[in-house]
């Protein structure tokens, strides 16, 4: 239950509207209490205890307090449930606020299925206990004293003994609440595992058609519905025990004041009106009792929900802005700086680089080659910031990265990673998605033109215009990677990086887009990683890495002299080409 | 860049108005979609009819106290018969631990039917989607998908759970009313019904506001699932391009369009509960009034009077709940529209009614003037043409974007084409079972893709006759077993969504092995080795040698240096066969494949 006053900050700009409801509420109720005094007063103007004027009056004035009533009833919902609305809008929009900031750790980790079924079912069941739990809350609170005031006067014995059986209440709530707790959150766990299994094998689909797995991913699928129904069955069990019960507790202190009032009216001691009014009390009584039981269910469902929410809340980025970084200028000429950095993932047994030492001078050139998993790509998410790095390690324009602001850090940094992802929108609009300024349409065509996919685009049927599937489905493997490449283009940051991303390209569209990135090269600072040699032969500097370390460094001209890892690569790509080369002649 | 933020915001926008256009135009004789669920309903029709039977005579029973009360009045206060009023309340006691046994068995038991009804639907819905063709799949969100297998079900579910019992009861509850009113004093009962009319014209009023929301809402929350499922996966594209911001205004306007959809239901409810409780109100007016002259004209008990009233009170609960009910009923058409829009699409690829038997892979493969485009008109492959025997190692090369994915995407029938034959040993693939076609067939796609799970189970998906040690012979063939095994777990080890905690190369590699470990007797690789170094290539090539022997294989790669060796290569360009020949042969020709290669040889030699 704890895990709701997490919500005390999103309430608080409403505040007045609650204060407001709650006082509709308030006045919906202290009206709405009036009727059965009126309804008994009736009775006994009809039965003789009262005399016997204006039937027809009272009737009226009954009508038009229950239309009064009814006013305050619609605003009460409107205030508070729209308010209710405008909270989930408020939460929805800061979790979503807050899944922007984390870091690449979080997102290794997590499940996209699992993401969605918090930001819908999780935020839906918080969004309950808002708007309807807190209305219907507050009716509870204002009818109970109300009614027992009205019960009371009338005559506190009866009452009194009506009320008793509810005395069990609070040993039910406590029975049932932690139940309602547990299987709500195994309910909703499960459904987001379900949700993950539906989500991850519609976006693998192709695999699971490619291998004709279709029979075996429908049984596992089974099985996640079984647990499921399961899971949903245990809820369903402590549900259709507790309300009942609820129902049943009221229903004895109903028939407990049955019974004494037929005693007193016998004994002469009470009027039939009066019968009628407390049994019509008690009757208001006993919905806001099973509402107060539903109400409890529903508050269990949003604190397990909002356990589940913390799940994204609670989850600290790592690379968070310094204060310090307010005051950051940022570097005209960023160079970029390794100093002996050793960076292990999280969880990972081995470190993934080891004492790392670079420096690429504004305006220079670094190539990096190795083996598959050696460690190129992690130098790259690391000068993004993606992963947290120790200070003193990685600076870029001679300031600590860890110091930069993010924003800054990723303006300064254009980069076209290994797996490209573009987004379903037009092809013009991805290119454009991360560009510094407005392009303008002639700007787009010479970035598509510069990657060398201009042509490409050119020959469908919408141009720039044509939609993208969802990930870019329907472009081809080469036209993604250079979309990709347009996109970084158009960031125009200081420091290029190409994190092996013509690998699906042609070798001659390669070449042209080469050539042509050379000048756009000329004034920054680059990056290449490349498994084939001749992408990066004419870097500056040429880095081979081995398990994470640096094993050679030089000029391509020198490490080749030096017969190690990188000849032995080169020679491998050259010698099948000779070879054949002397074959054909 | 702000050009297109307000483009796209403008487009969303336009898009929610389309939304809330169609939601108005729809044809609400869609009761055919509710009948349709029946199906799911139909294997329990045994234990549902118990349960409505249950729950009528639970909403009768719960007439019984207010019936007994008017007893209590009449025959035993009336007569000072103490005993009397202590027998009756000991009767209603009982009657009210019945309702309790009754009330809780039946809510499990209709619980338990709505959860494997809709497990029933979910399960019929992921066979249905496994069986769509790649053309459904190219033009839906997964996460537009996601929507319709998790909340639209649950609306169903809920349809289930309370709705289709809870109707029954409710009516019920309204006739045991009725019934006891006018069997006590028709006068009186004809009195109160006066305003049953009143309550249907509201009631009616209420619906048709409350349809429209009730759809808007689901189209709106698909939208916006689909926005979260994209930018979720892509989380570190929209952060590396800093575009935070503008990604934020448009889930901010999506779900404001949700809000918004939700505050019309909002409105409707608020309107229409205090309208019925007025009208309730008004109906005990009625009956104090009318009831009292009767009783001052001793035509009617005290007893009477009060079990009016109170009854009338009840009266109103089951129509309002029925209007709930309706609700409930009208999201959940909204939701099995959209359901059975999806199962009633008929997957553009089936099976032959009488498929061709399915013999081992005999002799070749052949593409007879294969024309296709993913749109209309839009050829991508133009008559292509091109035989291949059995054991050969074929090379398709080709300039990027020139039909090389699309070709083997065909192979495999993962999309009809429009023109022309595709033949495996002579036989039409369209007139084999897709299974069969397949199972003869392991891909490694352009676009890696892993599960959730751990190394080996991506390795040998759900195939159950893939044994450990077959697994591991193929990781070692594609050199994947250093690194397997240097992980924690080694073969255990824990696989992230699409595999987010490896690096690229050894995710392909991983894909490579699954499809060695399927032991295909077609072996397709699409850049299998893209993004993989020339070293481990090479000894993937070694042991490729080895295992390919007697095995088709087609091989797309952009290094040239890896398909020398093949039997034949098909030079593709522009959709269109361009070349074909062994590498010498194309060599000689002058053409495509000579300029591709010597601009390779020459850049890799000069550099
Ligand atoms: N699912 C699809 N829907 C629509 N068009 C598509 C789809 N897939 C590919 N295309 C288009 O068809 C053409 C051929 O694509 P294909 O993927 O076959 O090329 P490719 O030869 O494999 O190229 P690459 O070497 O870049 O992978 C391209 O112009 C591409 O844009
Ligand atoms: N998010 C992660 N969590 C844990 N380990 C990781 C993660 N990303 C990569 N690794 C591991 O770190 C090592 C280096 O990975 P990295 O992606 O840097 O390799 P790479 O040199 O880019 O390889 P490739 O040529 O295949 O792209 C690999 O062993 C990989 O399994
Ligand atoms: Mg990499
Ligand atoms: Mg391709």
């Amino acid at each position: 239950m704890k895990s709701l006053l997490r919500l005390i900050p999103y309430m608080r700009p409403y505040r007045w509207r609650f204060l407001f409801g709650v006082l509709f509420v308030l006045l919906a109720n202290a009206l709405g209490v009036q009727i059965p005094a009126i309804a008994g007063l009736a009775i006994n103007v009809i039965t003789g205890s009262s005399a016997r004027t204006g039937l027809v009056s009272m009737m009226v004035f009954l009508v038009a307090v229950a239309g009064l009533a009814g006013c305050f009833r619609y605003l009460m919902r409107r205030v508070l449930i729209d308010t209710s609305r405008d909270i989930e809008f408020d939460f929805r929009n800061s979790a979503y606020r807050h899944l922007q900031k984390l870091d690449a750790s979080y997102y290794d980790g997590m499940s996209t299925g699992d993401v969605m079924s918090r930001m819908t079912n999780d935020i839906d069941a918080v969004r309950m206990v808002l708007g309807p739990a807190v209305m219907y809350t507050a009716n509870t609170i204002f009818v109970l004293p109300m009614v027992l005031g009205y019960m009371l006067v009338m005559d506190w014995q009866v009452t009194l003994a009506g009320l008793s059986p509810l005395l069990i209440m609070p040993v039910l709530v406590n029975r049932f609440g932690s139940d309602l707790h547990r299987h709500a959150r195994g309910q909703q766990d499960q459904l987001a595992q379900l949700t993950t299994y539906v989500q991850e094998s519609l976006a693998g689909i192709r695999v699971i058609k490619a291998y004709g797995q279709e029979e075996s991913g429908t049984a596992r699928f089974d099985g996640e519905n079984d647990r499921y129904i399961d899971q949903s069955m245990r809820l369903a069990l402590t549900q259709s025990l507790f309300f009942p019960l609820i129902r049943f507790v009221a229903g004895t202190g109903l028939l407990a004041i049955l019974y004494l009032g037929a005693r007193r009216i016998i004994a002469g001691n009470m009027d039939y009106g009066t019968l009628v009014s407390m049994v019509m009390y008690f009757g208001m009584l006993v919905w806001p009792l099973v509402a107060a039981g539903w109400v409890i269910n529903l508050f269990q469902r949003a604190s397990a929900a909002m356990d589940r929410m913390h799940g994204i809340f609670g989850v600290e980025s790592n690379v968070k802005d310094r204060p310090s970084a307010k005051a950051f200028v940022r570097p005209k000429t960023p160079d970029i700086e390794f100093r002996g950095l050793t960076f292990a993932y999280e969880g990972a047994a081995e470190p993934a680089l080891r004492d790392i030492d670079l420096k690429i001078p504004f305006g220079g050139s670094l190539g990096i080659v190795g083996r598959v998993g050696s460690g190129k790509s992690t130098i790259v998410h690391l000068l993004l910031r993606l992963y947290r790095v120790e200070d003193g390690t990685v600076f870029i324009g001679g300031t600590d990265i860890n110091d930069w602001p993010s924003a800054e850090l990723r303006r300064t940094l254009g980069i076209v990673f290994q797996e490209t992802f573009l987004f379903s929108e037009s092809i013009g609009e991805n290119i454009r998605f991360g560009a510094q300024r407005e392009l303008t349409d002639g700007e787009t065509a010479e970035l598509a033109r510069m990657a060398g996919v201009h042509d490409d685009i050119a020959g469908f049927p919408h141009q720039y215009g044509t939609m993208l599937g969802e990930r870019g489905i329907n472009l081809s493997g080469g036209q993604k990677q250079r979309v990709s490449l347009a996109r970084t283009l158009g960031r125009d940051a200081d420091v290029l990086i190409l994190d092996d991303s013509l690998s699906a390209v042609d070798t001659h569209t390669e070449e042209a887009i080469l050539g042509a990135l050379r000048g756009v090269m000329k004034d920054r600072t680059t990056l290449v990683i490349s498994h084939r040699i001749s992408t990066v032969a004419l870097c500056d500097e040429i880095v081979v890495l081995e398990d994470g370390a640096i094993a050679q460094r030089g000029t391509h001209g020198e490490l080749l002299e030096q017969k190690g890892l990188y000849a032995e690569l080169w020679e491998r790509q050259q010698l099948e080409e000779e070879v054949q080369s002397v074959e054909t002649r | 860049m702000k050009r297109d933020s307000e483009k796209r915001l403008r487009r969303e926008r336009a898009d929610a108005a389309r939304d809330h256009e169609e939601e108005l135009k729809e044809s609400f004789e869609d009761w055919t979609q509710v009948r349709r669920l029946w199906k799911y309903l139909r294997p329990r029709r045994g234990r549902i009819a118990v349960a409505i039977l249950l729950s009528v005579v639970l909403s009768l029973m719960m007439l019984a106290p207010a019936v007994l009360t008017k007893h209590v009045v009449d025959d035993y206060i009336a007569g000072g018969n103490m005993d009397g009023v202590l027998a009756m309340c000991g009767v209603v006691f009982l009657a009210m631990l019945a309702i309790l046994a009754v009330e809780a068995f039946t809510s499990y038991a209709i619980a338990r039917i709505g959860q494997e009804s809709m497990k029933d639907l979910r399960m019929d819905l992921f066979r249905h989607l496994c069986r769509h063709s790649l053309r459904f799949y190219d033009k839906r969100p997964v996460g537009w998908l996601v929507t319709r297998m998790t909340s639209d079900v649950n609306v169903l579910n809920e349809l289930f759970a309370q709705g289709v019992v809870g109707i029954f009861q409710q009516i019920f509850m309204l006739l045991g009313i009725v019934g006891v009113l006018f069997f006590y004093n028709p006068v009186l009962a004809a009195w109160s019904l006066v305003l049953v009319p009143m309550v249907l014209v509201l009631s009616r009023v209420f619906r048709n506001a409350i349809r429209v929301s009730y759809r808007l809402t689901r189209a709106r929350l698909s939208r916006l699932n689909t926005h979260v499922q994209e930018n979720v996966t892509g989380m570190r594209a929209v952060q590396a391009n800093t575009r935070e911001d503008a990604q934020f205004s448009r889930f901010e306007l999506l779900n404001d369009l949700h809000r918004e959809a939700h505050f019309r239901t909002v409105f409707a409810y608020s309107v229409y509960f205090p309208m019925i409780e007025l009208i309730a109100a008004i109906g005990i007016g009625l009956v104090i009034w009318k009831g009292g002259e009767q009783y001052l004209a001793d035509r009617m008990t005290v007893g009477e009077l009060i079990l009016f009233v109170s009854l009338l009170e009840r009266f109103f609960q089951p129509i309002k709940d029925l209007s709930e009910k309706f609700n409930l009923v009208q999201s959940a058409i909204a939701a099995s529209e959209r359901l059975f829009k999806l199962v009633d699409e008929e997957p553009a690829i089936t099976d032959p009614e009488t498929p061709a038997a399915a013999p081992a892979f005999a002799h070749s493969i052949e593409f007879d003037d294969v024309w296709f485009a993913y749109n209309e008109e839009d050829w991508v492959l133009k008559g292509v043409s091109f035989r291949i025997e059995k054991g050969q190692n074929v090379a398709i090369v080709g300039p990027t974007g020139s039909g090389k994915t699309t070709l083997m995407s065909l192979l495999c029938r993962f999309y009809d084409i429009q023109k022309g034959r595709i033949l495996i040993d002579g036989v039409d693939i369209r007139e084999m079972r897709q299974a069969d076609l397949r199972g003869k067939i392991a891909i490694v796609l352009q676009d890696v893709f892993l599960f959730r799970g751990s190394v080996e189970e991506n390795i040998r998906l759900g195939e159950e006759g893939i044994s450990r040690a077959q697994v591991e012979a193929a990781a070692q063939a594609v050199n994947a077993a250093p690194f397997i095994e240097r992980l924690p777990k080694g073969y255990e080890s824990g696989v992230m969504e699409r595999g987010a905690t490896l690096s690229v190369g050894q995710k392909q590699l991983l894909a490579f092995a699954r499809a060695l470990a399927f032991e295909p007797e077609i072996l397709i690789l699409d850049e299998a080795t893209s993004n993989i170094d020339t070293e481990t290539e090479q000894l993937i090539q070694q042991a490729l040698d080895r295992l390919t022997v007697g095995r088709t294989a087609l091989v797309i790669a952009h290094r040239l240096s890896t398909i020398q060796k093949s039997d034949k290569i098909l030079v593709l360009r522009d959709g269109r066969l361009a070349e074909e020949g062994t590498h010498q042969e194309l060599l000689a020709m002058n053409g495509l494949y000579r300029r591709l290669y010597e601009l390779q040889y020459r850049e890799e030699s000069l550099t």
